[in-house]
């Protein structure tokens, strides 16, 4: 291009028409020109290396993109994979659960018959021929009856455990405040003996099984009596707080308390205390409130400072009840609008 | 304030033009050099401390006279600012824990010397962290006050960067003009125009200003791939710097890549950054951002209409991008005010964005400063 224009000026400087002032002109403009041409030819350049780099990048960028989609599709594959294994898996576990849920019945069921007739027989033998024994043989007689019995509070114990929502009724609402009274009462006697004092916050209503629920806090106040200290009276109370979204219920007591570390363990099945061995019970009551809590959908913990007392504690999620609500104010707006 | 700029070729050129001056009545009491040739810089400032003048300048990676960009010169300002108004102080690195704390001192010196100071600073470019330079000063003075400078340049060779005083020359140091902001009014902006492009990345570990992962991955690696480079200085693509965006408040700030380092795989950068920070890559701007920046500086002129010196900082990254175009730019931008304009090509700029209470390191971006003696 600067050639062309260069020999152009020259045609022009040599051409005898052109005067001194034309040409100056013509310096002016061409020198202009090539100082213009240098600018444009510089962007071009420059906007020809931007559109390479930005080619590149979009290359590499669509080939990062392409790793990062085959990798999703890998791991997607094996996401289905583990879904349709762990899909399979559950449907064993049902199986499996349901199998041993029932086998738990049945095996508690027939096995209190066959005990009842045990401990009936053994009673009929103490008061018809107690007189013919001797000592050693009361004794013996006296070993069946009190393991018999252990065996019938286990056994009752556990087919209770394994019916825990299964009673075919569904949730309601359920008055807490009669709930909690029903339960004192059937405790009574335990609590006359013991000369306990139970208090407990005014509590609204909640939305659950009923028979469930009243055997999660007569477990909960009879543990908190029966693990008291010797000599004191215990003191229990349950308090009670609500929010939005959960009931939460603590039962506080001033016996004897466990190690923390322990607070995980307890609420297995079969699992008892190291400094309780001395009180009677299965093994089996801690397991039923947890089973409860959890057939609520909420949680069950335990605090306790070893002969200071123990706190267990427990919420019951509202969102069942929430959606009841919401569907029952639906419902109903449906109804005024068809009456409207 | 008089104030007189020379380009000078050596040091017998520049002293017979300062002698010029001094025969029409000028007799200027300080200097503000930008040397584009370092081989005769310790005989002039000789000549310089010979005629009692004050002197602060470095090197540069192109120098600004007027209306040109000029290699193989040496560009003067000289003012005849009266002594009790400035003073200039000037650290080593090595004297100093870092950056951040060379700069603190030089803040606390500020702050015996006058009640209101203002800072113009020269710093060496190469492996200095500017950013923490600034940081340092911002710490001890206030909020508003006149933070400019520059990072010394070195060309595209980036071998050996200068700071000076008329008694000292670092390699690895900081040299400082400390003014009195209530007798001497500096002013500034800060206009960039790069813009990012593409997905945004992570850097994931850095230190300082060098950049060593990005997503995890060598950062120089990735750079090699979406840029398609070989490693090599004359392959530093200054005009395509990281933009890095807070993703608080939406506010970018831009990093330029002076160096690769293919002994670590490391980018290192102009300034300093944090691990976590989110970046994009940029695309230089075009003619139409010349425009706009000389239209911003137009808006800037109607602030300080009544200034009296000009020098400008701008980035050599701007040189590489824009080419010849950054003279019209530089053109364009004095136009407003056709004052003396002295200034250089930088490894980096600090200056006062748009609408930026406090001033700031900047990348990419061209920074002028204005000085004004306020009349009592």
């Amino acid at each position: 291009m600067n050639e062309v224009v260069d020999d152009l000026f020259e045609r022009l400087l040599n051409d005898p028409n052109t005067t001194i002032d034309q040409s100056l002109l013509i310096y002016e403009i061409i020198k202009e020109s090539k100082i213009k041409c240098s600018k444009y030819d510089f962007m071009l350049k420059r906007l020809n290396k931007d559109i390479n780099v930005t080619k590149n990048y979009l290359n590499a960028s669509i080939e990062d993109l392409q790793e990062a989609n085959e990798e999703i599709s890998k791991v997607n594959n094996e996401l289905s994979k583990m879904n349709r294994n762990a899909h399979e898996n559950l449907n064993k576990l049902e199986i499996a659960y349901t199998d041993l849920e029932q086998f738990a019945y049945i095996t508690t069921h027939d096995l209190k018959q066959p005990l009842r007739t045990i401990l009936n027989f053994v009673g009929l033998l103490k008061s018809k021929k107690g007189d013919q024994l001797d000592l050693e043989a009361k004794m013996f007689i006296r070993f069946i009856l009190d393991s018999g019995n252990r065996l019938d509070n286990l056994i009752n114990d556990m087919l209770a455990y394994s019916v825990i929502g299964k009673s075919g009724n569904s949730k309601e609402f359920i008055d807490t405040q009669s709930l909690i009274s029903n339960v004192l009462k059937d405790i009574e006697t335990q609590i006359n003996d013991s000369n306990a004092e139970v208090t407990f916050d005014k509590v609204s209503e909640i939305f659950g099984f009923q028979s469930d629920l009243r055997s999660l806090f007569q477990n909960l106040i009879s543990n908190a009596i029966k693990y008291s200290k010797p000599d004191v009276a215990p003191k229990v109370h349950i308090s009670f707080i609500e929010n939005k979204n959960a009931w939460f219920f603590s039962i506080e007591d001033n016996g004897i308390g466990f190690d923390s570390n322990q607070k995980e363990k307890i609420f297995n099945i079969f699992q008892r205390l190291e400094n309780a061995r001395h009180v009677s019970g299965t093994g089996i009551g801690l397991a039923h409130c947890k089973k409860i809590v959890e057939l609520h959908g909420g949680k069950i913990w335990a605090e306790s400072v070893p002969d200071k007392g123990s706190k267990f504690s427990f919420y019951i999620p509202k969102f069942e009840m929430k959606i009841m609500v919401s569907q029952s104010v639906k419902n109903n707006s449906m109804k005024c609008n068809i009456s409207a | 304030m008089n104030v007189r700029i020379i380009d000078g070729q050596s040091t017998n050129d520049i002293q017979s033009q300062i002698e010029i001056l001094q025969m029409d009545g000028f007799k200027p009491t300080l200097c503000i050099v930008f040397a584009n040739n370092v081989e005769y810089v310790s005989e002039l400032l000789n000549h310089l401390s010979s005629v009692s003048l004050e002197v602060i300048g470095c090197s540069t990676a192109g120098s600004i006279f007027n209306d040109e960009i000029v290699e193989d010169s040496t560009i003067l300002m000289l003012l005849d600012l009266p002594k009790s108004l400035f003073e200039i102080q000037n650290f080593s690195f090595s004297e100093c824990e870092n950056e951040f704390h060379a700069s603190e001192k030089i803040a606390e010196h500020a702050l015996q010397s006058f009640s209101n100071p203002g800072v113009i600073f020269f710093s060496s470019g190469l492996s200095r962290d500017g950013a923490q330079v600034v940081e340092g000063l911002k710490s001890k003075l206030r909020l508003n006050a006149g933070i400019f400078g520059g990072l010394a340049g070195d060309g595209t060779r980036f071998e050996r960067t200068l700071s000076f005083t008329k008694n000292q020359i670092h390699e690895d140091g900081i040299v400082a003009l400390i003014l009195d902001e209530d007798k001497i009014q500096i002013d500034g902006r800060a206009v960039s125009g790069w813009e990012g492009l593409g997905r945004k990345n992570v850097m994931t570990k850095a230190n300082g200003n060098i950049l060593y992962e990005i997503d995890n991955k060598p950062a120089l690696e990735v750079f090699n791939k979406f840029f398609n480079t070989n490693v090599g200085i004359e392959t530093v693509p200054w005009e395509y710097p990281l933009e890095i965006i807070n993703e608080k408040n939406g506010t970018t700030k831009l990093r330029s890549i002076l160096q690769l380092n293919s002994e670590d795989n490391s980018l290192v950068l102009a300034g300093g950054v944090d691990e976590g920070d989110v970046f994009k890559f940029c695309n230089p701007p075009t003619f139409q951002e010349v425009d706009n920046s000389i239209n911003n500086f137009q808006e800037f002129s109607k602030t300080v209409e009544d200034a009296e010196a000009l020098i400008m900082v701008s980035c050599k990254a701007r040189h590489t991008a824009f080419g010849p175009i950054l003279q019209d730019e530089i053109k364009g931008i004095r136009s407003h005010w056709n004052l003396p304009m002295a200034g250089m090509l930088a490894y980096g700029e600090i200056g006062k964005s748009r609408n930026s209470v406090a001033c700031d390191f900047h990348n990419a971006t061209t920074s002028l400063i204005t000085l004004k003696q306020i009349e009592n």
